[in-house]
């Protein structure tokens, strides 16, 4: 019974604190141009204001394919959110899910006519076809390298980086795709603001367009929160410290992973995207698998 | 700022859509800088979208020519209520000095209800940054229903004329 209110608990609680780090982002990103900057909670303010504002959709948009877009962007932020907070599920599931919010996206976008879209879900395919396959080389390396399936399992006395050194391949992996699957500047080429208006949201506002801006952070807090999990917390750590030492690590891996990328690099066009993609991180992928399977016959 | 409008208050979330209506072009350099470090209107919460169905502010500049009419309406038909229209600077208020031109449809409040004037040619970001914060008082009235349409006018330096 006591686990079922915990459940409910985090999953009114974990989607504020995912829209108060987009908050924190935006903050940070702000104090590195030099500027004041948002209040921390503006995200939260965005989501509110958008819950008020009346909606007004094209008239030949097809529902159907609306909803189920909407229903798969936020199950594939939602369900990986409350599973990688309460260390349950497993790793080859999480992938699936993560990968079915970008198919949420893409089934958003085809809904409308509108050719912005088009475009935006086109460029999302390209990327998702280009950066997918790096994140599950990091998954399959970390399974290989840890042995474990489960995020329970995956406990370990010490930091998991400093125990198995190997993990390092894939730590670097995730470093690569974390602005390309949540979505910041330099690889955000399928929901561009400035250049194609956001891409497969360009036509929906209001609550639809608040699903998909919480989808987006909460995606991004999943994100951080599997590589705090997989690679820089002792598994060791429990109750409120757990919650202290998650917090503080996402704030940092949000700094460097998202803020910094996104102020030292402006967007590169969706072949440059394509080609680092299938080179750099493929190449460390494949290499690291290889790596690590001949390693593991030597019982390391 | 209170905590109840930091967590509760739409209003401190405005985003912004632009529409040249035949302006020259002057207006857009002057509303750039907005979002610059100098004057950074995103600390007021007012973010650039780039499509009219995210907005809840529309900037007009420029007289509404003959050819840009149709695109205008259409674009403004697009914006979810409630929404606040703000004509800027002196050709989207009165037509400027093309103002009787053959060519023009406008100025805007011919065609559409206008909430807000910015004067000046160009105006001072100033008074973009005036208006925009006018324009949270007027979303706030139109929200509870009690807005009474009295447009107001913003000179350049940012002072409020008109209440």
């Amino acid at each position: 019974m006591n686990i079922y209110i915990t459940y409910i608990v985090l999953g009114l609680l974990l989607p504020l604190v995912a829209l108060l780090y987009d908050g924190i982002e935006r903050k940070m990103t702000a104090r590195i141009q030099g500027r004041v900057g948002p209040p921390i909670t503006q995200s939260w303010l965005d989501f509110v204001k958008l819950l008020t504002k009346k909606v007004k959709l094209p008239e030949d948009t097809n529902m159907l394919m609306l909803f189920s877009g909407l229903v798969l962007m936020f199950a594939g932020a939602f369900i990986p959110l409350i599973m990688v907070f309460m260390r349950k599920g497993d790793l080859i599931l999480l992938m699936y899910l993560m990968v079915g919010g970008t198919l949420g996206i893409l089934l958003t976008g085809l809904a409308f006519r509108s050719p912005y879209s088009r475009v935006g879900v086109s460029r999302e395919m390209q990327m998702a076809f280009a950066y997918e396959i790096s994140f599950i080389f990091a998954i399959v390396i970390t399974i290989m390298v840890t042995g474990c399936r489960t995020l329970e399992a995956c406990s370990a006395s010490s930091i998991p980086l400093i125990k198995w050194p190997l993990l390092l391949i894939p730590f670097i992996l995730f470093l690569f795709v974390a602005p390309a699957k949540v979505g910041v500047v330099p690889v955000d080429i399928g929901e561009a603001e400035s250049e194609i208006a956001e891409g497969p949201f360009v036509e929906i506002g209001g609550r639809y367009l608040a699903i998909a801006k919480l989808s987006k952070s909460m995606k991004m807090l999943a994100l951080m929160q599997l590589i705090t999990l997989l690679y820089l917390l002792p598994a060791g750590v429990t109750g409120v410290w757990y919650w202290i030492a998650s917090f503080v690590i996402d704030g940092v891996l949000v700094f460097f992973t998202i803020s910094v990328v996104r102020n030292a690099a402006s967007r590169i066009k969706i072949d440059q995207a394509v080609k680092f993609y299938a080179t750099v991180p493929l190449a460390i992928g494949i290499i690291g698998l290889v790596i690590v399977y001949l390693m593991r016959g030597w019982g390391m | 700022m209170s905590l109840w409008s930091l967590l509760f208050d739409p209003e401190n979330s405005i985003w912004v859509y632009r529409i040249n209506a035949g302006s020259c072009n002057g207006c857009e350099i002057e509303i750039t800088p907005l979002f610059t470090p100098r004057y950074d209107a995103e600390r007021f919460g007012i973010k650039w979208v780039g499509t009219p169905r995210h907005a809840d502010v529309v900037l007009v500049t420029g007289p509404v020519t003959a050819v840009a009419k149709e695109s205008v309406m259409e674009v403004l038909s697009q914006v979810p209520d409630p929404h606040v229209v703000i004509a800027v600077g002196s050709c989207g208020v009165s037509g400027g000095v093309f103002r009787g031109s053959y060519a023009l449809e406008g100025p805007l409040d011919n065609l559409y209800p206008v909430d807000l004037y910015v004067l000046g040619c160009p105006p001072k970001p100033e008074g973009i940054l005036t208006a925009l914060l006018e324009a949270k008082k007027i979303l706030k009235a139109k929200r509870k229903g009690q807005y009474q349409e009295k447009p107001l006018v913003v000179d350049p330096a940012g002072m409020v004329m008109g209440r």
